[in-house]
């Protein structure tokens, strides 16, 4: 039995501790906007908060989060109104929008803790998330208006 | 003369794109530019395939007492913006609001529809046409539904931006008053419906919608294929060969049905390459969830026959391609004089490029955004693309001198 909070919810979970907190999210609760990419941490398509800090949910397991807070894409903002969100929206950042969940919450992370990263910091902290659109430019774009309120 | 040798190992799809822009991009017009005359005719591509051409707007279009305009995009949005695209042409034509016009997904039904094969980039290219016809043609039921019921001249009428203008008394009637008149309305013959001149165009060209799926995208509520959840669904993930061309000699399921969650293996049989749009064959297991599934899928105990290709080395075939490329290629065109410009620049580059193995298109598989029913019909396409992928490895390896 793990218990966990996701988006602020107390949850109980009696079934493979070792499931990956990917499928859980997406098979059990039905929390389809973390999304299924490389499953092996490659492409950061799945990325939600652990106690607010980013990590890929395909290799993170069940009982890897047991007794602590899990935030995914839906739980982000109550109105899906975050700066970054919103910021995103500004620029027309998303092509097809698979990768672009997981895109968001790297970035919401990131600002969570540096209210103004440089470009060098966007860049580095955004390199692990592949987006086959080639949307690269609006996100960094995007990641500097969040920051700054622009 | 200083020889400069440069090796690209060009690993990253965005430096692989890069290189292939400028050729890219000379291809491209010189296929599908039209000409301005052939617009007049417009015969599109989708006329012979399954379902052809439907451009009535009594199958797409529907508004509601209020005014809302309710537009159908048939075609699966894979990330063009097609889903977009093709209501705001109709829309366009319509004089509808944009921001009165809401747009939902057809299911797959290409007897109503037309066409709904959706690859090739053909969306825009088959249907713009149609759909610019389907909403003029709504555009003409409207202002003949006004002209009755101001019992006018239909030529006194004019639709704009969401209502119908009688042009010498100024009366105005909503979209949404003249709905259900409209709507009973025969759609008129193509032949006798005006589209719009592009310089009226309201959306088409000016760069001021916004995707319909912007706000979903960026919270996570946009449905993809992925994501379609129906009742007493199961999840199956399979085991496919490692080796292109490869087949299934035999199989243990034994530890896989113990997995939790396992219900079922299926063989699947597969199609012989090029398998072109068929699917490749492997051994599925069937589970109540993802998580089993890929535990049972790695349960599995496979021996496969690695078929012809059972010897391929990718060492071995790149030495290949370089030994090749490095001989003088055949002359299919020569202008000027090579040779002696070679021989007399002042500096020459000698490069040689190379790509990896590329696989076409694999998240096709996940992407494709369409309602369950569209999905159903094209998920088994899209698993067939995604299995041609691998057996269409595409290499090669160039060197040029400048």
């Amino acid at each position: 039995m793990v218990k966990l909070r996701v988006n602020g919810q107390e949850q109980t979970y009696d079934g493979d501790p070792s499931m990956p907190l990917l499928w859980y999210l997406r098979d059990e609760l039905g929390l389809t906007g973390t999304k299924y990419g490389c499953g092996v941490a490659l492409c950061g398509a799945c990325t939600i908060h652990v106690d607010g800090e980013a990590a890929r949910a395909c290799i993170t397991v069940v009982k890897d989060v047991a007794g602590r807070s899990v935030i995914t894409i839906e739980g982000l903002d109550p109105n899906g109104n975050h700066p970054v969100q919103k910021a995103w929206r500004a620029l027309n950042v998303p092509q097809c929008g698979y990768c672009q969940t997981g895109q968001i919450m790297q970035a919401a992370a990131l600002l969570a803790t540096n209210k103004n990263p440089s470009e060098d910091e966007i860049s580095s902290t955004m390199s692990g998330n592949i987006c086959r659109c080639g949307c690269y430019q609006r996100i960094t774009a995007a990641v500097k208006a969040a920051a700054t309120g622009a | 003369m200083t020889p400069v040798h440069a090796t690209v190992e060009n690993v990253s799809r965005r430096g692989f794109l890069k290189g292939l822009l400028v050729t890219g991009g000379v291809v491209v017009a010189a296929e599908f530019v039209p000409a301005r005359d052939a617009l007049a005719a417009y015969a599109t591509g989708a006329a012979k395939m399954a379902g052809g051409v439907v451009s009535d707007p009594h199958v797409f279009v529907s508004i509601d007492p209020s005014g809302l305009v309710t537009i159908v995009a048939h075609r699966a949005e894979m990330g063009t913006g097609s889903r977009t695209s093709l209501p705001m042409a109709i829309a366009d034509e319509l004089e509808a609001d944009w921001s009165r016009v809401h747009v939902v997904q057809s299911p797959g039904d290409e007897k109503k529809y037309g066409n709904q094969n959706t690859d090739g980039s053909r969306s825009l290219r088959h249907f713009i046409q149609p759909m610019r016809e389907c909403g003029a043609a709504m555009r003409h039921m409207l202002e003949t539904a006004a002209a009755q019921r101001w019992n006018v001249d239909v030529a006194e009428v004019q639709s704009q931006n969401h209502e119908v203008i009688h042009k010498p008394s100024g009366r105005k009637l909503g979209y949404g008053e003249l709905a259900a008149a409209a709507s009973a309305l025969p759609t008129p013959p193509a032949d006798q419906v005006k589209l719009k001149d592009q310089a009226a165009f309201r959306y088409l060209g000016k760069g001021n919608v916004q995707i319909v799926d912007l706000f979903d995208i960026t919270t996570g509520r946009a449905v993809y294929g992925i994501d379609t959840k129906l009742p007493g669904m199961k999840y199956a993930v399979i085991a496919r060969p490692p080796v292109m061309g490869g087949r299934l000699a035999s199989y243990d399921g034994t530890a896989a049905m113990k997995v939790p969650g396992v219900e079922k293996i299926v063989v699947i049989e597969g199609t012989p390459p090029p398998s072109k749009f068929q699917p490749i064959g492997g051994v599925a297991v069937i589970a109540r969830n993802t998580w089993g599934a890929i535990k049972g899928r790695d349960a599995l105990v496979i021996h496969w026959d690695d078929g012809p290709h059972a010897s391929y080395d990718s060492a071995a075939y790149k030495a290949q391609l370089e030994e090749t490329a490095r001989k003088p290629g055949k002359v299919v065109r020569n202008d000027g004089d090579t040779d002696n410009a070679l021989a007399t620049a002042a500096k020459t580059v000698f490069a040689e490029y190379y790509a990896p193995h590329l696989s076409h298109a694999p998240n096709r598989l996940v992407l494709r955004r369409a309602s369950p029913a569209a999905n159903a019909r094209h998920g088994p396409r899209c698993r067939a693309q995604a299995a041609r992928a691998t057996s269409s490895w595409t290499s090669w390896a160039s060197s040029r001198r400048m």
